[in-house]
């Protein structure tokens, strides 16, 4: 089944004239597969459709191409996560580290009601926004972005990360990371880099992503 | 907002400090400067479990003037969050110490096992504050209400603003909380370092305590440098919404009315089993001793300072010291164990008296209370020397006198040092473990200065290289750093009460010991009673001698009896000191004859003047000029004459230093000895400057000169390093004394009591007996029919005259009164132990003839015989060392046929003997080599001897030469290095001492020399040597220009295979993996010597690494 996707890709760029006498499979890794029985009503168990499908996209694909998130050991928020192909992260291994990243993140955990402290998606790059705020750490009271002026109506932070020094040198500015909702209700996750007076005397603003 | 600022205060009760091993990283010096900069109101410091920091922090405290108070984090393995607690009062922090002892002394070292029943138990008085865990929702810890219950009153809940994404809704939650409970809610920092600065190097520790590098050890960091000290308006901003949290510490801290200061004098009560008071018992005491000390009636001077001293202890109250210590001394005397007190209170006329010190008042003038002094009010000090091989009697007899309860160890802490800072960082930073030991193998023992661009650039590295800069960098802050506790050499503390309600005990690595958590520093600064119960060889060699001297000399001398003696001091003054106490280095030896000792008081001076403190002052030289009448004796100003007159105007003990202090820069007695400390303890934390201003500005308006004030300061740095006090110095020159004199008249009995105190002293027993040979002294070999288990005396035929005396030595024909040989004993043959000595002797009879006689009568094992034939042990009954062993090999282990009982019945003489075989003699030079190997010396011929031809051929002359070459002249030597020194006042330059068959040489080799030359330096153990030789008023030394290693050279003197243990048994330069770079310069030397010597060619490489084994690696001294 997983081969036809391969062989049927080969007429494309193979002239075989008077069609092929002879085709040979070298098994160059082999891992043996686990079968498990199914129900009575034949329906695919669970995990089995998500493994085939990565088998299938892979094949079709490359296996390299179809990636999986992965937490990292940071406190960097666009570094505490990163792309592995699916095939050679475990899944054991990554839902382990994914365990430890709720864990030791101070949040919630048991019944309360989760807090959501970073938005799913980040932008590619923090967008500079020009931001009015209390010093020394205070949130933004107001900031334009995109053009647009918003009013903060209520934020919480600062949560403050500071440079990887053993990477970025010792010189590198720490964030201040604010939730704020603005008076339309819109939700956003900035910071402040550079710690004033500490650090700089006059940090920038940036906009790190939003709340869906 | 702004109308709470004004007048906030804030107390900072949560501080971890370095003391929590490896968690902090802050001095608690550093945490107190910064708090007291920041204006707290308060500080109180909360190590893991222990209280170990907290002297320090107090002390510190006391000199910044910020209020402190004790305190302690309790972190337990029962699942119980932390709970931080503060003693109220006295009785409330004895039952803290008895809490954290239990916990210690349930836990193996270091650990701490701690349930909250304990605190149930202990917890009277003590103020709480939980520490709840971080996560929320906040989960009502289960402790809470039993600790509200059962403390009511005393319990609080701990917030911390962490900076993290949840600190509003914490807070909010925490303060719910602890309104529902009605517990009060308390601001803490949480701090882990004085300033953010310091984040870097607690993610370094971090990364160290868990094992993990520091690009792996991801979010088990701290996300941000924000747990550093905070002054209260910060905290009062953080904490907006809640300042009655702030306002709550400082609450809290007014409740802690207790101060470490309230644990001093803690003497104990009747040491000596008198029910009169101490004071009383002790005047009585103190004339019993005058009139058994002065028979004939005492001097006015001495019954005058009795009278003077017995009026301080009185006021000082320190009698139940002077008795505690009298007691120790009793006891050791009754038992014969020899002993002398040293140190501020020790050489007092009361102390003569009561036997502590053999120091007669009367003949040497030093002064009480320049040592104990009524303003500084710090303890009185004695350390007791015992004889090293007999402590252990000692420290039991306290023990069992005192009991476990009373008495314990004081602690070291064990620091990072250069070495070990580099390791561990450099782990965190993924160096390997070659270029870690590149970098270290090229530094100098275990030194604490600091790492620099010139150790990367030494070991090949780039010293620009930003990664590695960060390492040096990290490396150098963590030294310093304290690491764990370890057991002090000997510090005892005495206490009246129960000794865990005043300090915590924990488990010491060696069974059976207890340390408390404080070492000598802190316990001197609360003035808790501390006796320094140590260990002196030379004292045991000094007893053996005695015992000796009235075996075979019918004389009985003691410490004190021995008369002042011109001879001795020539003998001093030749610098003929090899093996006697204290001026037998290197660098002593070189200073006699410019000294030139010719009293009591000069050794003194000699032995106090070769130290730190003289040499960064840049005393000795002046010193020395005013001596030999070169310049004349002055004094900087009139009012200082008193202090430096006795060593012509030039300072050099400490107390003259701390004196200089007090006269001239107008300290109060009290500052000076906190600048002392200040130059121990807080070299760290920057305060020296001041001391620094003070006193050179101080003497300079003083209208003394800048450069002299300089001068005194370098010395008080010096005294720093490596304080060394005409108190100590007193009773040291008493024993280097009493060494000479038995060396000077009794050199075979200063030999043979000296082998038998191994290990001891700055030579090995190659070079004593060497010594000894060349003062005319016979020494015989080991010999199964002659020797005991320790080497003796044996009388020699009053006929045959004295063996020659070395020319060197001719001076002392007439002097010398020995007449008898000295026979080493069965402890000189590697490996061959005590017991199997005794089994050898009680069974000799009238002694063996064979070696299968010797098997079969002593019951030895076959591994013993052997090694009793590998030192050539046979020869008495005409077996040289190769029949021997031909012989043991023919003993039959298994069968054993001899051994049946019937056999046995048979008895000697009666069983068939083996015919005897001949077979040629082993050379001499392998005789030699094999002598080296089971007895680390020959007294056949010195291996150098063997190869002279040679030598002569590459233009080398002996050692012997020396003397009548002229100053300046270019010279070539070789031989074994005996001694590597590199003392850390030397700039670098190393010391060696080489010796061949005529005798020694001593070597200086410059810092471009070293560099250059550094693997011949370290690591060869037969050198040659090229230089220019240097002679000033009789001391000579070669000036190396260039090195040799000729090591390979003495490979030729026999075939040996396999590697053979090292020789030297103190080496302190541990040699790194061998560097590509240094292996391919071995052999080409190689390959350079076997073009030389064509004889040589079979000689392989193995060969080589033979030689290395065998021969003494040299010993490396700072």
């Amino acid at each position: 089944m997983l081969f036809r996707e391969r062989i049927a890709g080969f007429h494309d760029d193979l002239e075989a004239g008077f069609g092929f006498d002879l085709v040979r499979l070298n098994v160059l890794e082999s891992e043996a597969r686990q079968s498990e029985q199914g129900d009575l009503t034949g329906g695919s168990m669970r995990g089995e459709g998500f493994s085939n499908l990565v088998d299938k996209l892979g094949a079709r694909l490359g296996t390299d191409r179809v990636q999986r998130f992965v937490a990292a050991g940071t406190h960097i928020p666009e570094r505490s996560f990163g792309l592995l192909p699916e095939a050679s992260c475990g899944q054991k291994d990554a839902g382990a580290q994914a365990v430890l990243w709720r864990q030791d993140n101070h949040g919630h955990e048991g019944d309360g009601p989760a807090v959501l402290t970073r938005p799913v998606i980040l932008f590619e790059r923090p967008e500079q926004v020009e931001a009015i705020a209390e010093v020394p750490d205070g949130p933004p009271v107001r900031f334009r972005w995109r053009r647009p002026l918003y009013r903060i109506e209520r934020s919480e932070g600062p949560e403050r990360i500071a440079c990887e020094w053993w990477r970025d040198g010792r010189g590198g500015y720490s964030r201040d990371y604010f939730r704020v909702e603005d008076d339309q209700g819109y939700r956003f996750w900035m910071f402040r880099l550079g710690l004033f007076e500490r650090e700089t005397g006059n940090p920038k603003w940036f906009m790190h992503g939003v709340f869906a | 907002m702004s109308e709470h600022i004004s007048g906030a205060d804030y107390v900072e009760l949560a501080v971890t400090t370095n003391f929590s091993f490896l968690r902090g990283a802050s001095h608690p010096e550093e945490m107190v400067v910064e708090a007291a900069r920041l204006g707290l109101a308060g500080l109180s410091v909360t190590d893991r479990n222990s209280l170990a920091g907290v002297v320090r922090a107090h002390m510190a405290a006391k000199e910044a003037g910020l209020a402190f108070a004790p305190g302690c984090r309790l972190v337990f393995a029962d699942g119980t969050p932390d709970i931080l607690v503060w003693p109220q009062d006295r009785d409330a922090y004895g039952r803290l110490c008895e809490l954290l002892t239990i916990g210690k002394r349930r836990a193996p070292k270091g650990e701490c096992h701690l349930a909250l029943d304990d605190l149930l138990a202990h917890g009277d008085g003590l103020i709480m504050a939980i520490v709840p865990p971080m996560a929320l929702p906040l989960c009502t810890p289960d402790c809470l209400q039993v600790l509200a219950t059962r403390f009511a009153g005393n319990v609080y809940l701990a917030a911390a603003w962490r900076y993290d994404a949840f600190d509003q809704r914490r807070l909010v939650s925490l303060a719910r909380l602890a309104r529902h409970n009605h517990l009060p809610l308390l601001a803490i920092g949480d701090v882990l370092y004085h300033g953010p600065q310091r984040r870097f190097l607690q993610d370094v520790v971090t990364c160290i305590r868990e094992h993990l590098t520091i690009r792996s050890a991801g979010r088990q960091l701290e996300p941000n440098a924000e747990r550093h000290l905070r002054n209260a308006v910060q905290m009062q901003r953080l904490f907006r919404d809640h300042e009655h949290a702030i306002a709550e510490s400082v609450k809290l801290f007014r409740r802690l009315c207790f101060s470490l200061d309230e644990l001093k004098y803690q003497y104990p009560e009747e040491p000596t089993g008198s029910k009169a008071p101490p004071q009383e018992t002790l005047t009585r005491l103190t004339h019993e001793g005058l009139r058994r000390r002065y028979p004939d009636g005492p001097p006015q001077k001495v019954i005058a300072s009795i009278h003077h001293e017995l009026g301080l202890i009185r006021k000082l109250d320190y009698a139940p010291y002077f008795l505690t210590v009298y007691d120790i001394v009793r006891f050791a005397r009754a038992k014969g164990i020899l002993c002398q007190g040293r140190g501020s209170a020790a050489n007092s006329a009361v102390c003569y008296c009561l036997g502590v010190t053999e120091v007669d008042p009367g003949k040497v003038d030093l002064l009480f209370e320049r040592f104990i002094s009524e303003e500084r009010n710090e303890p009185p000090d004695i350390d007791v020397d015992f004889e090293h091989e007999r402590r252990e009697e000692v420290i039991q007899y306290i023990y069992a006198k005192y009991g476990r309860e009373r008495a314990g160890l004081a602690a070291t802490v064990i620091t990072y040092r250069g070495r070990s800072a580099l390791r561990e960082v450099g782990k965190v930073f993924e160096l390997s473990d070659d270029v870690i030991s590149a970098i270290s193998g090229t530094r100098w023992g275990h030194s604490s200065s600091g790492l620099d661009e010139e150790d990367a650039r030494r070991a090949g590295l780039d010293p620009h290289d930003r990664h590695l800069m960060q390492i040096l960098d990290m490396a150098t802050q963590i030294i310093g750093f304290p690491r764990h506790l370890s057991q002090h050499v000997g510090g005892f503390i005495i206490t009246r009460d129960r000794l865990s309600s005043v300090v915590p005990i924990e488990n010491a690595a060696m069974d059976d010991r207890t340390i408390v958590e404080w070492d000598k520093d802190d316990l001197e600064s609360l003035g808790i009673l501390k006796i320094d119960i140590l260990a002196l060889g030379m004292l045991s060699c000094i007893r053996k001698a005695f015992e000796f001297l009235d075996r075979h000399y019918d004389r009985r001398e003691s410490l004190s009896s021995l008369p002042d003696d011109a001879d001795v001091y020539d003998m001093i003054c030749r610098a003929d000191t090899i093996g006697v106490f204290q001026i037998e280095s290197r660098a002593q030896m070189s200073m006699l004859p410019r000294l030139k000792p010719r009293c009591y008081y000069d050794l003194v001076i000699e032995v106090a003047i070769v130290r730190p403190g003289p040499i960064q002052g840049d005393m000795v030289h002046p010193y020395l000029r005013r001596r030999q009448g070169k310049e004349p004796v002055s004094y900087p100003k009139e009012e200082l004459k008193h202090v430096l007159a006795k060593t012509l105007g030039v300072p050099l003990f400490q107390e003259q230093a701390m004196n200089i202090a007090i006269v001239a820069a107008n300290f109060e007695p009290g500052e000076a000895d906190k600048l002392r400390r200040a130059m121990a303890t807080f070299r760290r934390v920057g305060t020296i400057h001041s001391f620094r201003m003070k006193m050179v500005e101080g003497m300079v308006a003083n209208g003394y000169e800048r450069d002299f004030a300089e001068h005194c300061f370098g010395q008080i740095e010096g005294f720093g390093e490596y304080g060394f006090p005409e108190s100590h110095a007193a009773s040291f020159a008493l024993l280097v004394y009493v060494s000479c004199w038995l060396k000077c008249h009794y050199p075979d009995v200063f030999c043979a009591a000296i082998l038998n105190s191994q290990p001891m002293g700055f030579y090995a027993p190659a070079q004593l007996v060497r010594d000894a040979r060349e003062h005319g002294v016979e020494v015989r070999p080991v010999d199964i029919n002659q020797s005991d288990w320790l080497s003796a005396l044996e009388t020699r035929d009053a006929q045959a005259g004295r063996p020659a005396i070395a020319s060197r030595h001719g001076s002392m024909e007439k002097i010398m009164k020995n007449t008898h040989a000295v026979r080493l004993g069965l402890h000189r043959i590697k490996g061959f132990g005590k017991d199997n000595a005794e089994q050898l002797t009680r069974h000799r009879g009238a002694g063996y003839d064979s070696v299968r006689d010797l098997w079969m009568r002593s019951g030895l094992s076959r591994r013993a015989v052997e090694l009793l034939a590998d030192a050539d042990a046979f020869s008495s009954i005409g077996l040289a060392r190769r029949d021997a062993l031909w012989a043991v090999r023919a003993l039959d282990p298994l069968g054993a046929a001899e051994r049946l009982p019937l056999f046995a019945l048979a008895g000697p003489g009666a069983l068939q003997r083996e015919a005897e075989v001949s077979l040629p003699p082993m050379p001499l030079g392998e005789q030699v080599i094999n002598d080296y190997r089971s007895l680390s010396f020959s007294l056949k011929a010195h291996p150098v001897s063997f190869v002279r031809q040679q030598l002569k051929q590459a233009g080398y002359r002996q050692n012997a030469d020396l003397q009548d070459v002229r100053s300046g002249r270019f010279v070539s030597v070789a031989g074994l290095v005996l001694v590597r020194q590199r003392p850390g006042t030397a700039k670098g330059v190393v010391f060696e001492t080489i010796e061949d068959e005529s005798g020694v040489a001593n070597v200086i080799v410059w810092p471009k020399i070293f560099e250059r030359y550094r693997t011949i330096v370290l690591g060869s153990r037969f050198v040659g040597i090229r230089g220019t030789l240097q002679s000033q008023e009789g001391v000579i030394h070669v000036i190396a220009r260039q090195l040799e290693d000729l090591t390979p050279l003495l490979t030729r003197l026999s075939d040996i295979d396999g590697p053979i243990d090292g020789f030297a048994r103190a080496d302190e330069v541990r040699r790194g993996s061998i560097d590509p770079k240094r292996k391919k310069e071995r052999e080409s030397r190689l390959q350079h010597l076997i073009e030389q010597a064509p004889q040589t060619r079979q000689m392989g490489s193995k060969l080589i690494a033979a030689a290395r084994g065998i021969l003494p690696k040299g010993r490396n001294f700072h």
